[in-house]
């Protein structure tokens, strides 16, 4: 599985969404519903599905599906 | 006031000394516990020495009483996870493990709410061990955690797995016991309880060793109340609870009323805040501004009729969504919003938002969606609904107040008339 299919995999099980429907303007918490709790749940998998470390800073700034790919991309590749 | 606030400098500089410290009196403060909200309008609640050792004792009776101990001894194990500045991490646990001089393991919320399988895994073994969660928690464990996560759990020495701070959902505790009866989990260990800072923490505790109880709520049914609850137990030790109808007098069993405590854990006052005291506390009993019956001894929570939201056992007061309605431009000048919360989701109960608006029906789209961005933003919160009604058809007394209870009546009653068609709603969980 690639970076991004992992990725997306992810997200979808934490929103409890199918993978297929994501899309990146979709943002976290108003279009999926992962409020607080759930984006430290998912940051935790990403981290350890990926094996990267994801900053306290960087994690604050992803907002939307596409920033969540685009962070992954550039940090796990 | 035998209390001042030092800056770590100053601590630094305080000579060590060998004066030994004075012992307090029982009626002295021991800490401010705030009890909500992240911004502005926080209160202080007074909480005594006198108050903090009540409440200890009275809970480590109930768990006592409850497991079928005459007393819990020094052995016990406590797990917990909860934040420390929060009333049931602090009193509950930390406090009340101090007390008994019980052995305890704390790990940082964040452990938990990243991965909910470090508190089972804490938990496990078959020594016997005490927990408390809020119902959110029980439920992230259910909806969470897979079968092969779970190999090797045994939580067969969890007698007692607290439920409170945040309203109880038979449902999920259901689901819970079932998910984890195969891992030695035995249903009868989880015990709702009910309690608030202002009377330091625990009110009542569910002590029948008889799993989670729930009771048909009386009167007729209504769109706002759930048809059934939890029972949350009986007073503890030294504490009363009655229940008082509108006009002020005591109702009988099974009437539902604003719920009231009196006992020697209550709070002696909010930090300079005497109206704010004076509007809650008086001739020694504290009104909970919680709605709720008694049958036979126990208390059943029904609802809540002071204006916070509470929302994963965090208490979010309604200015600080409404004030993120306003910063989205939602309100113009005057904003007009107004914040409550409904029963649903795995908390028990979701955020719902009504915004007065002049915008054409073509930007309500946009509108929309920057209000939820900015609840999302600032607080953290998908917001269950947004409403955005006709300026000045919010709810609102004379002096222009938006009165949140009434808007929620109608808004539960389907008598707001919304100006989009209630596809706003947030994705279900």
């Amino acid at each position: 599985m690639t970076t991004r299919q992992e990725t997306l995999e992810t997200l979808a099980r934490i929103a409890g969404v199918d993978a297929a429907t994501l899309a990146p303007e979709q943002h976290l918490v108003v279009d999926l519903g992962i409020d607080s709790p759930k984006a430290l749940r998912l940051l935790v998998e990403l981290e350890d599905r990926l094996d990267v470390e994801i900053e306290d800073e960087d994690a604050a700034g992803l907002k939307t599906v596409g920033d969540v790919l685009a962070y992954v991309a550039r940090v796990g590749g | 006031m035998a209390a001042a606030a030092l800056t770590e400098e100053q601590l630094a500089d305080t000579p060590a000394g060998d004066a030994p410290l004075a012992a307090p009196r029982a009626q002295d403060l021991a800490f401010l516990q705030l009890t909500s909200g992240s911004t502005g309008t926080q209160r202080g609640v007074r909480i005594t020495h006198g108050a903090v050792c009540a409440n200890a004792a009275a809970i480590h009776d109930a768990i006592a009483r409850a497991w079928g101990r005459d007393f819990l001894a020094e052995s016990e194990r406590v797990v917990s996870w909860l934040p420390l500045h929060h009333d049931m991490g602090l009193v509950g646990i930390l406090l009340a493990t101090i007390a008994g001089a019980f052995e305890l393991t704390l790990m940082p919320p964040r452990a938990f709410l990243a991965r909910p399988l470090t508190w089972l895994k804490a938990l496990s073994g078959p020594t016997p061990v005490v927990s408390a969660a809020p119902n959110f928690a029980y439920h992230a464990c259910v909806e969470t955690l897979r079968d092969e996560d779970l190999a090797g759990l045994d939580l067969s020495g969890w007698h007692t797995a607290l439920c409170g701070a945040e309203m109880v959902r038979p449902d999920t505790l259901a689901r819970f016991a079932e998910r984890f009866a195969p891992l030695g989990f035995d249903a009868r260990a989880l015990r709702p309880c009910y309690g608030l800072a202002e009377a330091t923490l625990a009110v009542t505790f569910d002590v029948r060793d008889a799993g989670v109880r729930t009771a048909p709520v009386p009167g007729p049914a209504r769109a706002d109340v759930p048809r059934e609850v939890a029972c949350v137990g009986a007073p503890v030790r030294d504490t009363r609870v009655r229940i008082v109808g509108a006009d002020g007098r005591e109702l009988g069993e099974r009437e539902v009323g604003r719920v009231h405590v009196a006992g020697p854990a209550l709070f002696d006052g909010y930090w300079r805040d005497d109206a704010a005291t004076a509007e809650c506390l008086a001739d020694g009993w504290l009104d909970t501004g919680d709605l709720g019956f008694l049958a036979d001894g126990e208390l059943h929570v029904t609802g809540r009729e002071k204006d916070v939201l509470i929302l994963r056992g965090h208490n979010v007061m309604p200015h600080e969504l409404e004030w993120c309605a306003e910063e989205a431009g939602g309100g113009g000048g005057h904003a007009r919003a107004g914040a409550f919360s409904v029963p649903g989701g795995p908390e028990g109960e979701v955020a719902v938002l009504a915004v007065e608006t002049d915008a054409p029906p073509e930007q309500h789209a946009a509108l929309t969606d920057a209000i939820r961005r900015a609840v999302a933003d600032g607080l953290g919160l998908a917001l269950h609904d947004l409403v955005l009604v006709r300026r000045g058809r919010l709810p609102k007394t004379t002096s222009g107040k938006v009165q949140r209870r009434e808007l929620r009546r109608r808004y539960l009653a389907g008598e707001l008339e919304r100006l989009d068609d209630g596809t706003t709603m947030a994705p279900p969980r």
